[in-house]
């Protein structure tokens, strides 16, 4: 009875492209009108034969936000194939399915109303800012042919250490294309933008305890939050567990803020010390003085004097033998050393907040320990000199013993997890040699220490990467690939980015948005949204769990996309194996296999999942050793794709006492571990540390640069000119740089304390304004020694007198209509800060010193 | 591709959805009319009795030209059915049937009722109330589709209780006025195509037994 | 029986970080320049002795509606559950609810909404980045990230010359859900429930803390409390 249906030529094609409606035809009768896939073909009605809501026929399909670095598992609420809304994921341990602001603005992303559909191709030869680059579509097939021509052409001439991989922000799946594609092909040049992040946090955990890493804190606990620059209520980390518990912590514990504005968390605080920016270290030594002066330390932790007399009297030095040291080490030369004369009177000359308070501040922590957090973020660490106010921040856990303590700072627990197979059977020998060839940003050399880890150039220097191209040091660039990262926006000195990209031959930028940076790509790869159109899985802690929380398709891709992760290196491999170099295809097709079936990747969406398949195998597979062994044991492959996240087991306080990874396995006040480092680095190069430190821009010598010390702050700008220290924030609505062209963001700005909607201000303390004769509401040039922008002025109390203070994330001259005040003429809304920020740095570490006022400004009737 | 649909298709019953599919579509603002519209006038009427295939054949040439420049169709789609001021062919079976003309009165209830009897639920995109022509055209279009691909007579019973105790009721008067207030050639054309229809219709549906046994299927 | 639907807002939890306002956009299909949840904030003081306060605000559903009582045409209604509600079909768009209400929540349509989504415009790179109005036909939806359950109980989008406002989500409670603010609020700072029920949450905070409304000279009797300090 039933006879075939053939499509017939009616089929057509809607004015969108997409084909929606067919015309389905039984053998030797009339055709009928029918939807794609042989439904009846409703415009106003939808089949709902149970007459259910429409609530109903709606599903969640678990990802992950990755908004900022907190990292969350969320829930995507999806109704006929569109993502209408977002939850936290309430299987999640972290964050106990609550969620910040920031996921919802993701709607808009992937929506957005200027993503780009389809690869592009540059059409004009000349580039710089004011040229147009006179962008032209074209199919992915050509676009890969067009990268892999130039890339096979730096295998001919062997010089394939010219070619560069730049990478932004990442999933776990970073390996495939930051790792695999340039050292298969034959380049040391994987830049990741880790230094613009917040690497100089992560140095002073790792010189006083041994890790390299953020920190988790027992908010549930603690009796004392000591936040530096750190605005957990509305940016990293662990935002929406930070405000999930806020109310909690307020009714049982004392909160102060160190932050040169009064950002959200310091209008929810207890005490708010509006630092002189770039003088933290100064206030933290005052702390750690007062905290010995006053016999507040942790004698469980620390240890104590002999005869129980507290010999630490401000102005005298102390003999070493007459305190017996129990977890740390060099507490009393760090007193000698350091912190002897830093009385909180001397403090309130540098940073210019009163002794009064910092006594206060110093005695209420330390009593509250060991249930005592001293919090270090980007704020106080990502400074010029800013990896020694780290050190000195972080310390202070140490001094009171919160360091590894129940409502103190805590590490973190295993999130197992399995890597990219080997890869180097498939370098041949020209990749071997060249792809140990020094890397571009010039990491290692004596002016960039970069000591990730403790090793000398173990740390990437990010923003110096536009210097080694300009310079041509080591080499120059002829073939670069940059994803997810907009370094011409985030990067601070941006004229060296744009100059830097104007010379590179040939580059290519993957991403969503038509961004800074494509402004300067040959060709432009249209990227998947992470959070709907990706299969990754990303690893973060909060509230005392680890987790791996998967990221997955939940929407057909809105566009010709492809995932920036798996699906590009692919089909690059694939273009490069047309052309002769097949090395990266073979790795790729042979050593990746599903863990279930064994079936190895035909495309690049299988190999995008059987990769997410493959590196989170402990987490869900029971035949992996590590199943169960730390955390849930999912029941497969479909548990985890349903519940979207593993939680570990909770975390354990007090393991680390007399085994942290230093040197010493102490908690180093006196870092041997440092040292180590300093003399690493020293020797490498032939010189002596004190050379080290002159030339990387410290002022301390000797023994003082293994210990956590004040350093003034680095400014550019002379006063007289630039009377004004200018300081950049967070908004609690940044998706990192990518809000701007969310309407939703613009008009919710003013949620950021002493901002406004629709708008990008300068904050400025009425009494400066009142000096300058400059008025509210009025637009201003805001000028330092290395760049000017226009932008409205608030007059707001909530920063210091000579001090002005702006958000990051706006001043885009591209990515979008809303974005930009006008993309055609590259007109910006509002002003990017890392226009009159200048290129400096933390040497040390290598990060980017974007904050700690490194920049004074004048600030003018526009 | 489109997937294959393994039931034979009753040929007039698919005639008939594809008619009133296309009405539908024809009645939406011009502005909103897919590309392949034409195509779909002249696939549809084959199969029906004169005048409707030459009528189908005039109507393609008019839509074809409308698509090369919508502005003046959207305009006198405007005026006939939207306003701003004045409505000069009501689109609702409320005007036609009701003494005292509402929206969302018993007329539009009835409408909605039939719809979701028929396990119809509102799409995003029904904006209007339940009782405009071209809702209430393309849920005759679902019940001959469904009646054409199921072969389940239930669905003939619905359409017959729908066009006699309702579309049937005021879709002729409907057209009746389009033919008046008309002034676009192709919205004359349109009102000549709807009475073809609405005589062929009651022929067809007249042969299939009153319903009045079928308490289930009928609208409260 | 019917219900006293109310909502109490802890101020002490409350973070100011405008989530309640994003997710209600989202739930409700709100146009980008109104805010049916939105906040009052004020920064006072001298640095460095300097407060911030932010107080998230929405529809009071008032017991005594002004905008009710004000409407010529009964668009504006109270349920029997007590919540606020406006009926599209009967709005006139006089705005003169918008005028009676004290505090600011009724928004009016002057323009066509959505206007990024709905109308053409031109891309910024001919055929290589889209329009907002080529995505939500992409999608096929009005606004690509349309809520379809909107429209269960309201217009789910309303149209050009009509007001909107909050109504408490009333199709979600429907369903049995919370509102789209109380279920999105990241700090559990708003309780919401009956009133008719003693055990209630919403009852219960307002038993255990002092009570406040906004503008309660006005007489209107709002649903909507605060309690505690930002």
């Amino acid at each position: 009875m039933s006879t075939e249906i053939t499509p017939s030529e009616q089929a057509s094609t809607s004015q969108t492209g997409i084909s929606r409606r067919s015309f389905v035809k039984g053998a030797g009768t009339v055709g009928i009108v029918a939807a794609v896939g042989g439904s009846a073909l409703l415009e106003f009605f939808t089949r709902d034969p149970a007459a259910q809501s429409s609530e109903l026929v709606s599903r969640w399909v678990a990802s992950t936000c990755q908004g900022c670095t907190s990292w969350c598992p969320v829930v995507v609420r999806v109704v006929d194939g569109r993502a209408v809304h977002i939850r936290g994921n309430p299987e999640s341990l972290a964050n106990h399915g609550q969620m910040c602001p920031r996921p919802l603005l993701a709607l808009q992303q992937v929506y957005d109303p200027d993503r780009i559909k389809v690869p592009m191709r540059r059409t004009n030869p000349s580039k710089g800012r004011d040229e147009d680059p006179g962008f032209v579509p074209v199919s992915w097939d050509e676009a890969m042919g067009l990268i892999a021509d130039k890339m096979m052409e730096l295998r001919q001439n062997e010089e394939t250490h010219k070619f560069a991989v730049f990478r932004g922000r990442y999933s776990y799946l970073r390996d495939i294309i930051y790792s695999s594609v340039p050292k298969v092909f034959g380049s040391p040049n994987g830049i990741s933008h880790s230094a613009i992040c917040a690497e100089a946090e992560k140095f002073g955990a790792y010189f006083t305890e041994g890790f390299w890493d953020y920190r988790d804190y027992d908010l549930e606990h603690t009796r004392y939050v000591l936040c530096w620059g750190a605005d957990p209520l509305s940016s990293n980390r662990q935002v929406p567990h930070a405000i999930n518990i806020w109310g909690h912590v307020r009714d049982r514990a004392q909160i102060a803020v160190v932050d040169p504005r009064l950002s959200a968390t310091a209008a929810k605080a207890n005490e708010w010390l509006p630092v002189l920016p770039g003088e933290d270290a100064a206030l933290a030594v005052a702390m750690a003085h007062t905290i010995l002066a006053e016999g507040l330390w942790s004698r469980e932790f620390v240890g104590n004097f002999q005869d129980g007399v507290n010999l630490f009297i401000p102005g005298q030095t102390v003999d070493e033998s007459t305190f017996d040291e129990i977890h740390t080490h060099g507490i009393v030369r760090w007193w000698n050393l350091e912190l002897k004369d830093r009385t909180p009177e001397w403090a309130e000359t540098q940073c210019a907040i009163p002794a009064a308070q910092i006594r206060r501040v110093a005695k209420g922590f330390a009593k509250a320990a060991p249930a005592a957090i001293s919090w270090v973020s980007p704020g106080t660490a990502m400074q010029a000199r800013g990896g020694y106010a780290a050190l000195a921040a972080h310390a202070l856990n140490g001094l009171v013993g919160s360091a590894d303590s129940k409502g103190g700072t805590v590490q973190k627990t295993k999130v197992p997890q399995d890597n990219i197979p080997d890869f180097s059977p498939y370098q041949d020998d020209l990749a071997k040699t060249f792809s140990k060839k020094p890397k571009i940003d010039q990491r290692g050399t004596l002016a960039f220490p970069a000591l990730n880890k403790g090793k000398s150039g173990g740390g990437v220097v990010t923003n110096n990467a536009a210097d080694g191209m300009l310079q041509e040091d080591p080499y120059d660039i002829k073939v670069a690939i940059a994803y997810w990262a907009n370094f011409t926006f985030s990067c601070s000195g941006t004229d060296r980015w744009e100059r830097a990209l104007e010379k590179l031959p040939f580059f290519v930028h993957v991403t969503t948005n038509p961004s800074e940076m494509s402004h300067y790509a040959d060709v432009v790869l249209p990227a998947a949204h992470q959070l709907f159109e990706k299969w990754s899985f990303l690893k973060s802690k909060q509230n005392l769990h680890g987790y791996a929380s998967l990221t997955q398709p939940s929407i057909e891709p809105v566009w010709d996309v492809r995932q920036d992760e798996t699906e590009v290196p692919w089909l690059l491999a694939e273009a490069l194996a047309a052309r002769g170099f097949d090395n990266l295809q073979r790795y790729y097709q042979g050593e990746f296999a599903d863990p279930e079936t064994g079936q190895h990747p035909r495309d690049s969406k299988e190999f995008a999942l059987i990769a997410t398949k493959m590196l989170t195998r402990p987490c869900w597979d029971s035949g992996h050793k590590d199943y169960g062994k730390y955390g849930d044991a999912l029941d497969g492959w479909g548990d985890f794709v349903a519940k979207g996240v593993w939680n570990s087991h909770r975390f354990e306080y007090g393991k680390k006492w007399g085994k942290f990874g230093t040197e010493t396995g102490k908690f180093e006040f006196y870092s041997e571990t440092l040292k180590k480092a300093l003399q690493g680095h020293a020797d490498k190069h032939g010189v002596s540390i004190d050379e080290v430190l002159a030339v990387t821009h410290y002022v301390a010598t000797g023994e003082l640069a293994f210990v956590p010390h004040f350093e003034p702050a680095l400014r550019w700008g002379d006063e007289s000119e630039y009377p004004l220290i200018f300081f950049e924030h967070r908004s609690r609505l940044n998706r990192e740089g990518r809000s701007a062209n969310c309407t939703w963001y613009q008009a919710h700005k003013n949620a950021d304390p002493g901002d406004e909607n629709w708008d990008d201000v300068l904050k400025m303390n009425p009494v400066d304004a009142s000096l300058l004769d400059l008025q509210d509401r009025q637009m201003v040039r805001v000028v330092s020694s290395t760049g000017e922008i226009e932008v409205r002025l608030k007059l707001w109390e909530g920063v210091r007198p000579g001090t002005v203070a702006k958000c990051y994330g706006q001043g885009h001259w591209a990515y979008g209509r809303v974005a930009a005040a006008d993309f055609n003429r590259r007109i910006p809304r509002g002003g990017n800060n890392n226009v009159i920020l200048p290129p400096e740095y933390d040497r040390l570490s290598g990060s980017t010193a974007r904050h700690g006022g490194v920049a004074r400004v004048k600030v003018v009737r526009a | 591709m489109p997937e294959q649909i393994n039931v034979a298709l009753d040929p007039v019953a698919s005639s008939r959805a594809n008619v009133f599919y296309v009405l539908a579509r024809a009645l939406e603002p011009p502005r909103t009319w897919d590309e392949d519209l034409p195509g779909l006038l002249v696939s549809s009427f084959g199969a029906m009795p004169e005048p409707l295939p030459e009528l189908g054949a005039k109507l393609y040439s008019q839509v074809a030209e409308i698509l090369g420049d919508r502005e003046q169709a959207a305009i006198d789609h405007a005026k006939l059915f939207l306003g701003p001021f004045e409505i000069l062919v009501a689109p609702w079976a409320s005007f036609y049937l009701e003494e005292e003309p509402r929206l969302m009165g018993p007329t539009s209830h009835y409408a909605a009722r039939a719809y979701a009897d028929a396990g119809l639920a509102p799409g995003e995109k029904l904006k209007d109330a339940p009782d405009h022509v071209t809702h209430e055209l393309e849920f005759m279009y679902f019940l001959a589709f469904s009646e054409a691909t199921t072969g389940d007579p239930a669905w003939t019973d619905r359409q017959d209780l729908f066009w006699q105790e309702h579309l049937g009721r005021w879709l002729p008067k409907f057209a009746e006025a389009l033919a008046e207030a008309a002034a676009h050639p192709f919205y004359q054309t349109l009102a000549e195509m709807i009475t073809g229809i609405c005589v062929f219709e009651s022929d067809v549906l007249a042969v299939v037994p009153p319903a009045e046994s079928s308490d289930a299927a009928t609208p409260m | 029986m019917a219900k006293r639907y109310a909502m109490v807002i802890d101020l002490h939890r409350c973070v100011g970080c405008a989530g309640c306002d994003i997710a209600c956009k989202s739930e409700n299909n709100v146009p980008e320049s109104f805010a049916w949840s939105n906040h009052v904030q004020q920064t006072s003081g001298v640095f460095p002795d300097v407060q911030y306060r932010y107080i998230p605000t929405l529809c009071n559903h008032c017991e005594n509606a002004p905008c009710v009582t004000n409407c010529p045409t009964t668009a504006m209604y109270k349920s029997e559950d007590g919540l606020t509600l406006h009926d599209v079909s009967k709005c006139i768009g006089c705005r003169a609810c918008q005028v009676a209400c004290p505090y600011g929540v009724i928004y009016f349509n002057k323009d066509a909404p959505h206007p990024v989504f709905m109308e053409d415009g031109e891309a910024l790179i001919p055929d290589c980045t889209s329009t907002g109005r080529e995505t939500a036909e992409r999608v096929d939806a009005p606004i690509p990230y349309y809520n379809p359950s909107r429209a269960e109980t309201y217009e789910g989008i309303r149209p050009r010359g009509a007001v909107e406002k909050c109504t408490f989500c009333d199709h979600r409670l429907l369903n049995g859900q919370l509102p789209a603010c109380v279920e999105a609020c990241p700090a559990d700072a708003r309780i919401f429930g009956d009133l008719n029920d003693p055990d209630s949450p919403p009852s219960r905070a307002l038993a255990k803390h002092h009570r406040r409304v906004l503008k309660p000279e006005q007489g209107t009797r709002p649903r909507v409390f605060y309690i505690r300090d930002f």
